[in-house]
């Protein structure tokens, strides 16, 4: 943390990551206090009404205020997609460790089923998996969980290669701790940090996914309040020229994951400070 | 070389055996039974059972997965909901289309991510450095369904520059068919309004593709380059009085594994970044008509369709893996 700090004040550019998803993030805990309309309250008389006046982002084509929906949608869209990241660490980073660390065949085995996980189209897999069991919030969370927890097996392997056969690990067998024990106390606080700094990129990946999923129908379900679905309800009217209902939503998205992204890239350089000088870490 | 070209072809059948797997269990998680979407919609009862037990859905759920396999090495894949047609035909039709749009996409994304990536890899100036920074950044976080919405909106609805963002063809002009690819067929039959129109069609969605997966390619391409160029391999070289010609053939030659791993990444990539950009231009490609299977519940549609794309993507690695064993020598065992 003591790095984090030091980084921030000497680049306070790097804070504007942090500003924008705190802004998101307290706009979504906080709707219901802010939002100037309810996100599902349907206007008949003001159907696609333009940015301005009482609907300061306009109203889309179900006459529902475009702002209000934004802030609602981020209850959705943050919440799977943090609660999916948190999941796809919990289960890649154990997974990863002992993949790294132990050299019997079960190890090659997570690693290979892991690998291929990585080499098809992540989008696709997702898509398949949440129409066939039907678009719900829970349903899309547990895809992408699962979905996104090889680059943390990837990431956790790679640091215990490197670290299995240092001097401390060697050391502490040596003084008798169980594998168990050098695991938790010795290879795990050492080998993650750059587990930590790709929590906030999956995190950005998730909205991603998320948006992606519900535009193609196979994430959440209008009219519930959600960035992607509400691009795609919103596009078809882009080419009349309504372009308020797809367009406000997708910059939110777009700022949302650049905001998770710049964080992910501060932390990066925290934990491994000769990323800063453009050098990637071997 | 050759024992390990033939040993990496051969983990693909495993490879697809598992993504075969993969979809048999989402077929046994639909809400109707798997002979429901295998006989198509308008079967009678006596189909139905006969159907059932072609699939062998009163054995043991492992004999199920051979008969599924079987039915898969056969070319058996089902009965589209939307269509009444094999989804084997209905795939194979609409593939040209498919990659026709994300191999224009990945031959440009090369083309003018490789001379960036170099450019700026050598250029040590401010802006140019910020630029791309900050291109990195926003390409990778906007999403492409957003950029090809956004597209559309300036391009088309705004400045009336591009075509309407429906098809890849005027239909009155579309060529004699032989590899399917509009743009492709145009120009090999000589017929210049096909290409003309063909182009014009392809450039928004093209362009999408661009501005959100070129600037991966950059990325790589500048980082390896940069590593390479403060590399004591260079530095020796340098020492040895070597012309800055010579360098920086070496840089370059040695910068070509990574290049060649993320070229074929974005092209993995770009096949399921066209379901979204495909929907996205009313393409009427493979990737769009995995998202009409989703809407109408066409269920051995969508399979056909993971079965394909995902196959796609895995032989593009293994030709990556076997690239890179015949561009760096240090493989070679």
């Amino acid at each position: 943390m003591a790095e984090l700090g030091q980084l921030l004040r000497r680049q306070p550019i790097r804070i504007i990551g942090f500003g924008i998803v705190a802004i998101v993030a307290l706009a979504a805990i906080a709707a219901p206090i802010i939002a100037p309309f309810d996100p599902l309250l349907s206007d008949a008389n003001n159907i696609l009404q333009p940015p301005g006046g009482s609907s300061f982002l306009g109203r889309d084509s179900a006459g529902m205020d475009v702002l209000s929906r934004i802030i609602y949608g981020g209850r959705v869209d943050l919440t799977i997609s943090l609660v999916a990241t948190f999941v796809s660490s919990a289960i890649g980073i154990p997974l990863g460790v002992l993949s790294g660390y132990s050299r019997r065949w079960l190890a090659e085995i997570i690693g290979r089923v892991f690998d291929l996980m990585q080499s098809v189209p992540v989008f696709i897999l997702a898509m398949a998996i949440v129409a066939v069991r039907g678009p719900s919030i829970v349903n899309v969370i547990v895809v992408l969980a699962v979905l996104n927890s090889p680059i943390f097996v990837r990431l956790m392997r790679s640091q215990t290669y490197a670290l299995r056969d240092r001097a401390f690990i060697e050391a502490a067998k040596v003084a008798g701790f169980s594998d168990a024990g050098i695991i938790l106390r010795h290879l795990i606080p050492n080998a993650i940090g750059p587990a930590i700094a790709q929590m906030s990129i999956t995190a950005g990946y998730g909205i991603l996914l998320t948006a992606g999923l519900s535009f193609v129908g196979a994430g959440v379900r209008p009219p519930t309040p959600e960035w992607g679905g509400m691009v795609a309800s919103g596009a078809g009217y882009i080419v009349t020229g309504q372009w308020w209902p797809a367009i406000f939503p997708s910059l939110v998205i777009g700022l949302t994951v650049v905001g998770f992204a710049l964080i992910g890239e501060t932390l990066e350089i925290v934990v491994d400070p000769r990323k800063a000088l453009g050098v990637a870490a071997g | 070389m050759i024992r390990y070209i033939l040993g990496r072809v051969a983990i693909l059948p495993v490879q697809v055996l598992a993504v075969l797997l993969f979809t048999f269990i989402l077929s046994r998680l639909t809400k109707q039974s798997p002979a429901f979407y295998m006989a198509g919609p308008y079967a009678t009862q006596e189909t139905l059972a006969r159907v059932e037990s072609q699939l062998g859905l009163d054995k043991p759920i492992y004999v199920q997965f051979g008969v599924y396999v079987a039915n898969v090495l056969r070319g058996n894949f089902g009965v589209s909901v939307i269509t009444g047609r094999s989804t084997l035909a209905d795939i194979t039709d609409r593939l040209p289309a498919t990659l026709e749009l994300i191999t224009i996409s990945l031959v440009l994304a090369v083309a003018i991510g490789l001379p960036l990536g170099i450019l700026t890899a050598f250029k040590s100036s401010r802006i140019a450095g910020g630029l791309t920074t900050a291109y990195g950044l926003l390409a990778g976080s906007f999403p492409d369904f957003v950029v090809g919405i956004l597209a559309v909106f300036v391009f088309y609805t705004t400045l009336h520059w591009a075509t309407a963002p429906v098809g890849r063809i005027d239909a009155s002009v579309i060529p004699t068919k032989l590899t399917g690819s509009y743009f492709l067929d145009g120009i090999l039959t000589g017929n210049l309004a096909a290409v003309q129109s063909s182009a014009a069609h392809l450039v928004l969605p093209v362009l999408t593709m661009l501005v959100v997966y070129t600037g991966g390619i950059i990325k790589i391409v500048r980082t390896s380059v940069r590593e390479l160029r403060t590399s004591e391999m260079v530095f020796y070289a340098k020492a040895c009085g070597f012309y800055e010609r010579t360098r920086l053939w070496y840089v370059l030659r040695n910068a070509l594994p990574p290049i060649v791993t993320i070229t074929g990444v974005t092209y993995g990539v770009l096949i399921g970044a066209a379901v979204l950009v495909e929907t996205v231009f009313g393409w009427g490609g493979v990737g769009q008509y995995s998202v009409q299977a989703i809407a109408f519940s066409d269920f051995p549609a969508l399979q056909t369709f993971v079965i394909f794309a995902t196959t796609f993507s895995l032989v593009v690695y293994i030709v990556v893996d076997i690239l890179q064993v015949v561009i760096n020598p240090r493989l070679r065992y």
